[in-house]
């Protein structure tokens, strides 16, 4: 077992996740209420990632990334470092490839709230924001957490972006699922089957987890 | 067939069902069982050599079957599926088309790939007739696990390390040669994975012995495989490369940057060797790819593009 792998896979996860958190809950409240127009092009730029191969997401990031492109140029101009091979390079691949799998399960987390509970407060001079964290998230909360836990365990299992924008580093960014594709490469089967093992167990949890909070929330 | 599956994906992340989730839950344990069926073939793969000699005499028997006409020196036909070293990407559309006018009732199916890669790859039998490797080890290793056909070794040239940066890079090759590697201006440097690629092993082995690796160790990004690491510093990922001769030196990347070729003597060689599978398919025109590799027109492609021949 990879133990740095293992610690920065975590990490990556754990930044992916509440990046997604703050990112996606207000994306996801202006999908579940708005009429607008734009509401679909926005759902289908939430959803890309679901059909687009990471190998597709791994070419553009590489060229968005890289030091020629327009972002990768700014970056480098106050960082003085490039984003791809980098930690915080593969923290922004991964939150773009998992929009899909927090955005949605937030949406229809918050569109199943009650529209006349949200008002009632309104009227009763409760401000908006206010609304949103007394009334809207006590309920909607599963939702929201089934999110967060599948963005966690897809993070833990993503591959193919990063192959192509990681660049195997040892402790930056060489994840669990790089480290098993290493190993099985150099025939090491053993630590291969060891970390397989590991991650088959941890997504068998985290997917019974996922279906608990379901029959919750049907139960209630 | 596809929107019905796009379809389900949606409808298990919207998840507004119970019935949803346990079907993610039943997909869960659908892998597993699989995981578990799985493990009984695979787990005999990696001691190939107490289940080959059988399996493959069988193939090979077949294979001599489909080409009967094989005495004769004229008409095979068939096709060859190579699994090529990636530094041969490029020589290797120079190398088919003139095979083609040679043989032509010979079709060549190729994949590109990291030596190693391969390696592990056909230890477990991968469907290939051919193997290109960057690294004449790995085809003597086949053929001691009893997986390559015996005596078929052979060497077709010699790769070369070289330094490649892109030609609008601040860092100056011709002056600075190796010395650019410690320039901070090199905060990333390519190569390909030593675990697995030939390439990479060299490059990790010429750091050490010119006493860099100490201080590029910790800006190494590690490529799949060596044409991946030429990706990179093409695309202005990665700053500056440790890469093959023979991928920066074809047409399509000639005119793209400049490159150092780095000390012969700082790394055990390349020798590039190949080696004809058991089960190959298609043995008479794998031997007919292999002859043509060795004749004169082939080594001259070879040398062009930077694999030069082993005597000279």
């Amino acid at each position: 077992m990879d133990w740095t792998a293992l610690k920065l896979t975590l990490a990556l996860a754990f930044s992916t996740t509440s990046i997604l958190l703050l990112l996606g809950l207000p994306v996801a409240a202006w999908l579940a209420s708005t009429r607008s127009r734009w509401r679909y092009v926005v759902e289908a730029v939430v959803a890309l990632p679901l059909v687009l191969p990471p190998t597709v997401l791994g070419f553009y990031l590489l060229w968005g990334m890289g030091p020629r492109s327009v972002v990768g140029g700014y970056y480098h101009q106050f960082t003085g470092s490039t984003l791809p091979f980098t930690f915080p390079g593969i923290v922004i691949a991964s939150v773009l490839y998992n929009l899909p799998f927090a955005i949605r399960p937030f949406t229809s987390a918050l569109a199943a709230v009650d529209r006349r509970l949200i008002e009632a407060a309104w009227c009763l001079g409760v401000s908006r924001f206010e609304t949103f964290a007394r009334v809207t998230l006590p309920l909607a909360w599963r939702g929201i957490l089934t999110g967060l836990v599948l963005t966690f365990a897809h993070t833990i299992g993503e591959f193919g972006v990063i192959l192509m924008v990681g660049g195997n580093v040892p402790g930056i960014t060489r994840t669990l699922s790089m480290a098993v594709y290493d190993d099985v490469q150099a025939l090491r089967y053993d630590a291969a089957a060891a970390t397989s093992l590991w991650m088959l167990g941890f997504s068998l949890v985290t997917l019974m987890f996922v279906q608990t909070l379901d029959r919750g929330r049907n139960s209630r | 067939m596809w929107s019905r599956f796009v379809r389900q994906v949606f409808l298990t992340l919207d998840d507004q069902s119970a019935s949803t989730t346990s079907c993610l839950a039943t997909g869960a344990l659908l892998w597993v069982a699989l995981f578990l069926t799985g493990c009984q073939p695979t787990a005999t793969q990696p001691a190939p050599n107490s289940t080959n000699p059988s399996s493959a005499s069988g193939a090979n028997a077949e294979g001599d079957v489909t080409e009967a006409g094989d005495s004769a020196h004229p008409a095979v036909s068939g096709t060859v599926r190579i699994a090529a070293a990636s530094d041969l990407r490029f020589a290797f559309e120079e190398l088919a088309k003139e095979f083609a006018r040679i043989e032509s009732q010979v079709e060549l199916q190729v994949t590109f790939g990291a030596s190693g890669a391969f390696f592990a790859q056909l230890s477990n039998e991968a469907p290939f007739d051919l193997f290109l490797s960057a690294d004449i080890d790995f085809p003597r290793k086949l053929i001691a696990q009893g997986q390559g056909v015996a005596n078929s070794e052979f060497t077709y040239g010699v790769g070369e390390l070289v330094l490649w940066v892109r030609s609008d890079s601040p860092l100056k090759l011709r002056e600075g040669g190796m010395r650019v590697l410690t320039d901070p201006r090199a905060a990333k440097i390519a190569i390909a994975n030593p675990d697995h690629a030939p390439y990479g092993r060299a490059a990790v082995a010429a750091l050490k012995s010119l006493e860099l690796y100490e201080s590029a160790k910790d800006r190494l990004v590690l490529a799949e495989n060596v044409s991946q690491a030429v990706q990179w510093v093409d695309t202005g990922a990665a700053d500056v490369g440790l890469v093959a001769a023979s991928l920066v030196t074809a047409p399509a990347l000639r005119d793209m940057g400049d490159s150092f070729v780095v000390p012969a003597d700082s790394y055990p060689p390349l020798v590039q060797g190949g080696v004809i599978l058991n089960w190959a398919k298609a043995p008479g025109a794998a031997e007919r790819f292999r002859v043509f590799l060795m004749s004169e027109a082939g080594q001259a492609i070879l040398n062009r593009y930077g694999i030069r021949n082993q005597n000279g």
